[in-house]
């Protein structure tokens, strides 16, 4: 073996000790079970760090011969005395492993031992206890240093004490450095006493470097901690084990990270102390085994305890003993624990719930009848109505007069609002002990005839017609593009189809569009989720907006369970990446999508293919979660393009349809199959392999009926042309599926068969959600800014772009157009590329914020359609979405600004700077923004680029001189600028910045206080006029000394404003880089009437913007 | 033909004189009580003077400098400076030289700015932009009589705004940059008759009148006002060493010479 006998001499250790022990587990004639148990671990150990498997390395050995008499010597000459133990000890083990030892096993044990030296009745002693199975720890040797663990072979040490060496890591300083070792062989464990060994074993004090055995149920004590055995193993069993252990609740959500027996903790909301002293957030804190950690509002713990209840942690009571109902703030939830708050509590007798009231105020009904004390409710089932909410009125009156409760006003006016709007409360508990609020039943969603045209006027829905009952899971099936998400987007009503009618208990769908679609959750084909935000954050983030009523802590609490529903608690804060960077698997995000849905307390679950794309088993799992939608009483209506067996039955119903949206049946999965027998017997080929799946009732014999090809007399398939197409020759048209149905209908109607039993359908009025106020806006708003900001901060490719693109450019621009043209040393002065440089800077930013924002709202075109279905304010999308991107405007500018200045030697301009490059990035954002809600292809947009951006440097007033353009630009020929000119914003963000480099230079601003400041003397003083003249011109004097112009001002740039200014009083009308104009005889400055002027712009963009996506903004 | 140029330039110069006269009482007519009554004579614009070298205008225009004039951030100083960029704007335009043009512009628009009269040079500057900017054969005759034309207005402009130390000290500028350069060119060129162009007896009188009204003690302490001051007595111990119907000596002329530069150069940066 190269590997092990390499020179090295722990390699040959290994070596020679793994020959010791397959020969000695080979000597017996038979060879025993527990051997190889003890085997396999030793092995395990043994090779952990080395390059070879221990399996090919057995291999290998098992096929060579060789002498044990020298392997025994190598071993006796090489191994340290903790090593001949352990290997003394694992013989002894494996001898008394089994109740049929022999005594030959303890003779040879015993040579051995005299081989390598070893003596002390300790070892017999130790094979008298294992015999009889002793409780009490033993001494059995004394050791040399405790420190020779540290040159041993084996691995599995524990090392308890203060020193960084040891993994159980101790800070209390009476605790030696190293005090005491612990490794294991099988499951016996054996202790190695420290120097000074403070620790206590079953109550004894232990002798400095010993080895002791420690019993099942040793108690070990260590200062103030205590653990036994048992919580030995678990230490052992965590040496090589890394883990992250996840505490979340309403109230606080901290990790705590395991490698090997070292913790950290990491807090991320909440209180957390350790020993005493809160713990900063989001830090990794190293904990040690006498750290004190204490939860705010919880008792202390210790790692021994997150060890031992690891099994339970972040695991909630799968079906707890009692819950109770609570009433806080307004708000009903369920909790585990009792309070003051509590209305009722529902416990578990038997596995049958009992709800009990708590309070005489508050008068319960279980499905809208009485009871006296108590009364068993079915979860998922049976509807509680909490009635009277007078009691509820008064408490709130009554809290809010306690001196120690302060109700927020916007709570107040939210229970009030409440109050107000809602009479009683229904309610459901579900298995998830989740209480889902029931504000009506929908028993019935009834669709008749359906019939809708494209805007082709090709027909997408034919004459579709089906009903669905509350607890019905009723699955679409179809080809591609049969219909099927146009059914469901019909339901959802996302369009109103051109014929026939959707009615939700008697009730039109589209005449109560926006109070049914609030009880309507919709789950699309295509992910709704944000890719740079975590699976908690997409839930939170979405619950937030959707329901800004509903307190913080209560939101978390339901996504919580939810999360649990969807088994997604796991990947609770885990990202959810892109199509690129897939995080979560396929089954999950779609578990995600249908949980953001859930969170709603739909009445009416809607899901577009959930299945598609997934393996069978995510599939599966997805079905089984929608089927559990089912069972909380929901009515569930999803397309599935091919389920499987499995997944068919779970359907209570299914309507098949063909293409060209035709109905050809709806019913349920099991008549279904008979349905189609009629034709299964006039066809010909392939008849067995039909008849096979009917058999196996597997749901591809539908597509294979439907789509059933015609065969000619030879076998041949038969083909047709439709639609300038060859295809394939259909036995049964759609046309004959339809017509087919529609004939069952017909003889059903005509019969008064109905296969559907008739429900009795109350008419109940539908109960609005709260309308927002102002404070639930104002969370809605926050929301969305707080979702967009952590959007685009986890966006990697922007924070580049803000970061790296701008001050990149600024590098690149300013150092090209650094000129010194008279001498070599440089000016800002003297530079004539500074126009040229701002007029460059403008167009970076126009396009800096259009490449920011242009694809903007496309991106998020789905979730905009959501949320505005949803009756989401979208103004506050879209305000959000402005300002965020404006902040990363504002970075680009400064960094920008800071670089170029630098380099360009620019002083005093840094306020004019980074508001006009702010502006103009602005600008570009709000083009961009308006382009992206108008353009719904990638490419388009893309496209339209150079589009907005040539117009802006073309017409900025510095490429191409106005007077020099195409004289048929101008329509009123007397204008020295093209009408079509002042339409294009870099012309006034060019002329404001370059003007304003003239009067907004420090020089010229300190030269015109110094004329206000004499003008002011001049009218209030004694002071002759050559006096002040004096004084005036020795102060200018002294400005351009301290502000020289040669340093804060460009020449070229003066000169122009000059020019241009001489021009405006010459013609005594408004003239391009004049610094002043002139509006109805007041004179204004130019920087200052520009930046209205943007502003102007930007606001006339966005509000085209948000008339786009409030008004016209559509599928 | 000399004798009537001469003739019309002291009909001119009373003409002026009493202009100033009616000008000055106006003024100061609404603030006698505060405004200590002053005459100050208004010298003949040296364009006046210019017009009897006609002949020799190229030779003159090629004698401007090819760097503006320029002098320190003292806005007195920039008076001075006016009006020597000025003298050399006016006699450069016979050279046709665009490029030099401009650049007295820009300097003479960036010093009007510092004394407060930058309306009325900018707007100049603008025109002398936009007739430079045609191709007319006539441009440079135009930009001759603009010149003149902004010069009045910057002279009244100076009054208006009671700026009359600024005023004197930009005839000053003028007076000394012609005189400085005419009396070169003569001493290139020596004709005693053509040299006799520096006898403007009223222009030294007047200047030297108006140096003493100076108020400014910022002024009256600087080197350039006494350098000034004693320049032009002793130009008008010169000028008027010679009769009327006598010639000056080159000596005389370079004596002028050597004082209008010493003048013109200890205002300069």
């Amino acid at each position: 073996m190269k590997e092990l006998s390499n020179g090295n001499k722990k390699n040959e250790l290994v070596d020679m000790l793994t020959r010791f022990y397959v020969h000695i587990i080979r000597s017996d004639a038979e060879i025993k079970k527990n051997e190889i148990d003890i085997l396999y671990p030793l092995l395990l150990n043994l090779f952990k760090d080395l390059p070879i498997s221990w399996e090919v390395y057995i291999k290998e050995i098992m096929n060579e011969e060789y002498d044990l008499v020298k392997v025994i010597n190598f071993l006796n000459h090489n191994l340290n005395q903790l090593d001949k133990i352990r290997v003394i000890f694992t013989l002894i083990i494996m001898a008394f492993s089994d109740s049929d030892f022999e005594m030959y096993e303890i003779s040879s044990i015993q040579s051995m031992m005299k081989y390598f030296k070893i003596e002390g009745s300790g070892y017999m002693d130790l094979m008298r206890n294992l015999e009889l199975k002793t409780t009490a720890p033993l001494r059995i040797t004394d050791i040399s240093s405790i420190f020779q663990f540290e040159n041993s072979l084996f691995t599995d040490y524990l090392v308890i004490g203060r020193s960084e060496r040891c993994n159980m890591r101790f800070k209390d300083p009476l605790v030696a450095n190293i005090e005491f070792v612990i490794f294991g062989i099988d499951n016996n464990y054996f202790m190695i006493a420290g120097q000074k060994p403070g620790v206590k074993l079953s109550g004894n004090e232990l002798r400095a470097n010993h080895i002791y055995y420690l019993p099942a149920e040793s108690k070990i004590e260590i200062q103030k901690l205590k653990f036994n055995t048992l919580f030995v193993r678990k230490l052992m069993h965590n040496i090589n084990n890394s883990d992250v252990i996840n505490f979340t609740k309403s109230d606080y959500d901290f990790k705590i990270t395991c490698e090997g027996n070292k913790f950290y903790l990491n807090v991320r909301r909440g209180y957390v102390y350790r020993n005493g002293k809160s713990v900063s957030y989001n830090r990794d804190i190293p904990i040690f085994w006498d750290d004190k950690l204490r939860i705010k509002g919880y008792a202390a713990f210790s790692l021994i305890d997150v060890l031992d209840e690891k099994e339970r942690i972040g695991i909630d009571d799968i079906a707890p003993d009692v819950i109770f109902l609570n009433l806080d703030n307004g708000f009903y939830s369920l909790v585990k624990h009792p309070s003051e708050k509590a209305i009722a509590q529902i416990e578990n007798r038997n596995n049958n719930y009992h709800f009990i009231p708590l309070k005489k105020s508050v008068n319960f009904l279980i499905n809208g009848e009485e009871f006296a004390t108590d009364k068993i409710i079915h979860l998922n089932e049976d509807i509680i109505t909490i009635e009277d909410l007078k009691g509820s009125h008064l408490s709130l009156d009554k809290l809010s007069r306690k001196e120690d409760v302060r109700l927020g006003k916007h709570i107040k006016n939210r229970v009030k609002q409440q109050l107000r709007n809602n009479k009683n409360f229904n309610f459901r508990i579900n298995n998830f002990f989740d209480l889902v609020e029931v504000p009506f039943e929908i028993n019935n969603l009834e669709v008749t005839a359906v019939k809708h045209y494209h805007n082709d006027k090709s027909v997408g829905l034919d004459n579709i017609s089906f009903n669905a009952k509350r607890g019905e899971l009723i699955g679409i099936l179809g080809p591609s593009g049969c219909g099927k998400s146009t059914l469901l987007k019909a339901i959802v009503a996302e369009f109103q189809p051109t014929h026939g009618k959707i009615e939700v208990d008697g009730k039109l769908l589209y005449k109560n569009r926006s109070e049914f679609m609030q009880y309507f959750g919709y789950v699309p084909q295509e992910d709704m989720i944000f890719a740079n935000l975590t699976v908690f954050e997409n839930m939170y983030f979405y619950g937030r907006l959707r329901m800004p009523n509903v307190p913080q802590n209560q939101l978390i609490l339901k996504i919580d369970n939810i999360l649990n529903q969807v088994t997604l608690a796991h990947k609770r804060n885990t990202l959810v990446g892109d199509d690129r960077n897939k995080i979560l698997s396929g089954g999950q995000r779609k578990r995600l999508n249908i949980a953001l849905e859930l969170l709603f307390e739909p009445i009416v679950l809607v899901c577009d293919e959930p299945t598609s794309g997934l393996s069978s088993f995510d599939a599966e799992q997805i079905i089984e979660l929608l089927h559990e939608q089912r069972r909380q009483n929901r009515i569930v209506i999803i397309t599935v393009h091919q389920p499987n067996a499995y997944i068919f039955k779970k359907f209570s119903k299914v309507l098949l349809m063909d293409n060209g949206g035709k109905e050809v049946f709806f019913g349920s999965p099991s008549q279904a199959f008979a349905y189609f027998e009629e034709e299964l017997e006039v066809i010909k080929f392939r008849k067995n392999l039909l008849e096979q799946k009917v058999k196996d009732t597997n749901p591809d014999f539908f597509y294979d009926i439907i789509l059933f090809p015609e065969y000619d007399i030879r076998g041949n398939i038969k083909f047709e042309q439709i639609n300038q197409q060859v295809v394939t020759k259909r036995k049964f048209s759609s046309e004959y599926w339809r017509d087919k149905y529609k004939r069952k209908i017909l003889f059903q109607l005509i019969t008064k068969e109905d296969t559907t039993e008739e429900l009795k359908v109350e008419k109940k009025k539908i109960k609005y959600r709260k309308k927002l106020s102002y404070y639930a806006r104002l969370v809605q708003f926050s929301t969305y800014l707080h979702r967009n900001l952590v959007n685009k901060l986890r966006n990697k490719t922007n924070l580049l772009i803000t970061f790296i693109e701008a001050p990149l450019l600024a590098l690149m621009v300013a150092y090209i157009l650094r000129l010194a043209p008279t001498s070599d040393k440089y000016s800002f002065y003297e530079n004539s590329n500074i126009t040229l440089f701002l007029f460059v800077s403008i167009i970076i930013f126009v396009f800096f914020g259009m490449t920011n924002s242009i694809h903007e709202v496309l991106e998020e075109r789905k979730f905009i359609l959501r949320e505005k279905v949803r009756n989401l304010k979208i103004s506050h999308y879209h305000i959000s979405k402005f300002m965020v991107m404006s902040i990363f405007t504002v970075v680009q500018a400064l960094l920008y600004h800071l670089i170029s200045s630098t380099i360009l030697e620019i002083k005093g301009f840094f306020f004019l700077n980074v508001l006009y490059f702010s502006l103009s990035g602005l600008i570009g954002l709000s083009i961009g923004l308006l382009f992206s809600s108008f353009i719904n292809d990638t490419k388009g947009i893309i496209n339209i680029l150079p589009l907005i951006l040539i117009p802006q440097i073309i017409f900025g007033g510095a490429v191409i001189q106005f007077d020099k353009m195409n004289r048929n630009l101008t329509i009123i020929k007397q204008n020295p600028i093209p009408e079509v000119v002042q339409t294009i914003p870099s012309r006034w963000l060019f002329e404001g910045l370059v003007t304003g480099y003239s009067t907004e230079s420090v020089n010229n601003k300190e030269l015109l206080k110094i004329d206000k400041k004499v003008l002011t003397l001049e009218k209030s003083s004694d002071f002759s006029k050559i006096e002040l003249m004096d004084e005036k011109y020795e102060l200018r004097e002294e400005v351009n000394i301290r502000y020289p112009k040669n340093k804060f001002t460009n020449k070229d740039i003066n000169l122009i404003v000059d020019m241009m200014y001489g021009r405006f009083l010459n013609q005594k009308k408004n003239i391009f880089i004049s610094p002043q104009k002139s509006f109805g005889g007041i004179e204004v400055k130019t920087v200052s009437v520009n930046i209205v002027i943007i502003l102007i712009y930007i606001m006339i963009i966005n509000l085209m913007i948000g008339i786009r996506l409030k008004y016209y903004y559509n599928e | 033909m000399r004798k009537i140029i001469s003739a019309i330039l002291v009909l001119v110069v009373l003409i002026a004189l009493i202009a100033c006269g009616e000008k000055s009482e106006t003024k100061t007519q609404d603030k006698k009580e505060t405004f200590d009554y002053q005459i100050r004579m208004d010298p003949l614009p040296f364009k006046n003077v210019l017009e009897s070298l006609r002949p020799v205008s190229k030779e003159l225009a090629l004698q401007t400098p090819v760097e503006a004039y320029r002098v320190s951030e003292n806005v007195y100083e920039q008076s001075f400076a006016i009006g020597v960029i000025s003298a050399d704007a006016v006699m450069a335009i016979s050279s046709r030289d665009e490029s030099k043009l401009k650049g007295y512009t820009e300097v003479l628009m960036e010093y009007s700015k510092n004394i407060g009269l930058k309306d009325e040079i900018l707007r100049m500057a603008d025109e002398i932009q936009n007739v430079l900017s045609n191709n007319d054969e006539d441009k440079w005759l135009h930009l001759e009589k603009l010149i003149i034309n902004y010069q009045t207005e910057v002279e009244l402009a100076f009054y208006q705004e009671e700026m009359l130390d600024q005023y004197t000290l930009m005839q000053l500028g003028g007076w000394s940059e012609g005189l400085y350069r005419i009396s070169s060119l003569y001493l290139k060129n020596w004709d005693e008759k053509g040299a006799k162009i520096i006898n403007q007896r009223g222009i030294v009188n007047s200047l030297i009148n108006n140096l003493t009204l100076i108020q400014s003690t910022k002024i009256k302490e600087a080197k350039y006002y006494s350098v000034a001051t004693e320049g032009y007595t002793m130009i008008k111990d010169i000028i008027y060493s010679v009769e009327e119907n006598q010639f000056y000596t080159i000596e005389d002329l370079e004596k002028i010479n050597k004082i209008s530069a010493k003048i013109v150069e200890s205002v300069k940066k």
